[in-house]
């Protein structure tokens, strides 16, 4: 999923320091591929050191494989069986096929956001291109596994049932539209969250140097903030992943 | 002493008849024994807490505005394509927010199911001539 994004342009900042500037794409390696720009950017390095921190991370804690796990076991343990229960709760057992897509999907965007709440670093997921890759591999997966699952009979997810016929023309139109709208929601969803939130940091954290002594105020802002901010970067990448599942329900059950 | 004879005389490992089904009958033994540890697998507790609900309410509000957005954008191009200009735009536009309105009463409809707490009751009144009723239950 690295290199999907490695093409992203540079950000246009509001100056050198302003809160936009945490944003903008820094070419790290400039690197040119038949014409498109595969450079090694500051946003591919993060995407890197987030795969790279999550395949150490597993690997070290499932190594022991104790039967009473230690402290990097269970952590290993819960988030496991976190994803797990949410695909069977949300697709059913017949989901467990897709649960390794589910879960590195889960965990990828959870390491990009948490990295990102760290200062100084750069936050993935506060960029739509990144978000939206993601969220289209969702919507072209699933609509796969729809068509895969049910061959044309799929398409019958698009007419609702018990419906007048005079309606009908109409609710299929809005039942495309409202499918169409899967990878939009989702992707500008997290984005948009990532981006408003670090954004505010950055604001509230130039209040607290302009007004000097009267900075304690924001000051004692920012630090409720930052909690929200830990609870939004999990809460997002949760939904993200909760919504995968809905979507694979709808494509395997056909709800 | 059948079994025996049959066994000595094939020993290529061939299973004789009282084989068989003593081994399907430990086989069907094992199978009961599989479907009722499953049967007990806890179910899921629903997790109610206020994480969860603030989930559900960023994906509501994203819901609609993406929905016009996606609609606005197919009456764009229509408009483009057949030359029919701001006509197919309004229309799509209109559309597109049903679809919004359509998949918040989507996600209601989980949320009062798994919150327990159906109290919108007149929401699912509205809902349930015309569009289908039981599309959004999930197992």
């Amino acid at each position: 999923m690295a290199s999907e994004q490695a093409g992203g342009h540079g950000a246009e900042g509001a100056g050198a320091h302003g809160p936009m500037h945490q944003f903008e794409i820094e070419r790290h390696l400039p690197l040119e591929i038949f014409g498109i720009d595969a450079s090694f950017t500051n946003s591919s390095l993060f995407m890197v050191i987030a795969a790279l921190g999550v395949s150490a991370f597993f690997l070290m804690s499932t190594s022991g494989r104790s039967l009473v796990p230690g402290r990097l076991q269970s952590l290993a343990e819960i988030s496991y069986e976190f994803v797990a229960n949410m695909v069977r709760e949300n697709v059913g057992t017949a989901g467990m096929k897709y649960f390794p897509f589910v879960f590195t999907l889960f965990i990828f965007i959870l390491a990009c956001n948490m990295l990102g709440m760290i200062p100084y670093t750069f936050t993935v997921t506060s960029h739509i291109i990144v978000t939206f890759a993601m969220a289209l591999v969702v919507f072209i997966g699933v609509t796969i596994v729809g068509f895969a699952k049910h061959g044309i009979g799929f398409l019958k997810f698009f007419v609702p049932s018990g419906v007048p016929a005079i309606l009908l023309p109409l609710l299929v139109v809005i039942e495309v539209i409202s499918y169409l709208t899967r990878p939009i929601s989702l992707s500008v969803r997290l984005f948009a969250n990532m981006m408003a939130g670090h954004t505010m940091l950055k604001v509230f954290g130039g209040f607290v140097v302009a007004l000097g002594a009267a900075g304690i105020a924001p000051l004692a802002f920012m630090v409720a903030f930052t909690g929200l901010e830990f609870l939004v970067a999990f809460l997002q990448a949760y939904v993200f992943a909760i919504l995968t599942c809905i979507y694979l329900n709808d494509a395997i059950n056909m709800h | 002493m059948t079994d025996k004879s049959e066994k000595s005389a094939n020993p290529q490992g061939r299973i004789s008849a009282g084989d068989r089904a003593e081994f399907k009958d430990r086989l069907s033994k094992l199978d009961d024994k599989i479907d009722d540890a499953q049967g007990r697998r806890p179910e899921p507790e629903p997790d109610t807490g206020s994480g969860k609900a603030m989930g559900y309410g960023l994906r509501m509000a994203t819901d609609i505005i993406a929905a016009i957005l996606v609609g606005a954008a197919i009456g764009w191009y229509l408009d483009k394509w057949l030359g029919t200009k701001p006509i197919l735009l309004l229309i799509f536009i209109a559309l597109g927010l049903a679809a919004g309105v359509r998949n918040v009463i989507r996600t209601y409809r989980i949320m009062a199911e798994e919150f327990g707490t159906n109290t919108g009751t007149d929401l699912d009144d509205l809902s349930d001539p015309n569009t289908t009723n039981d599309d959004e239950d999930r197992v």
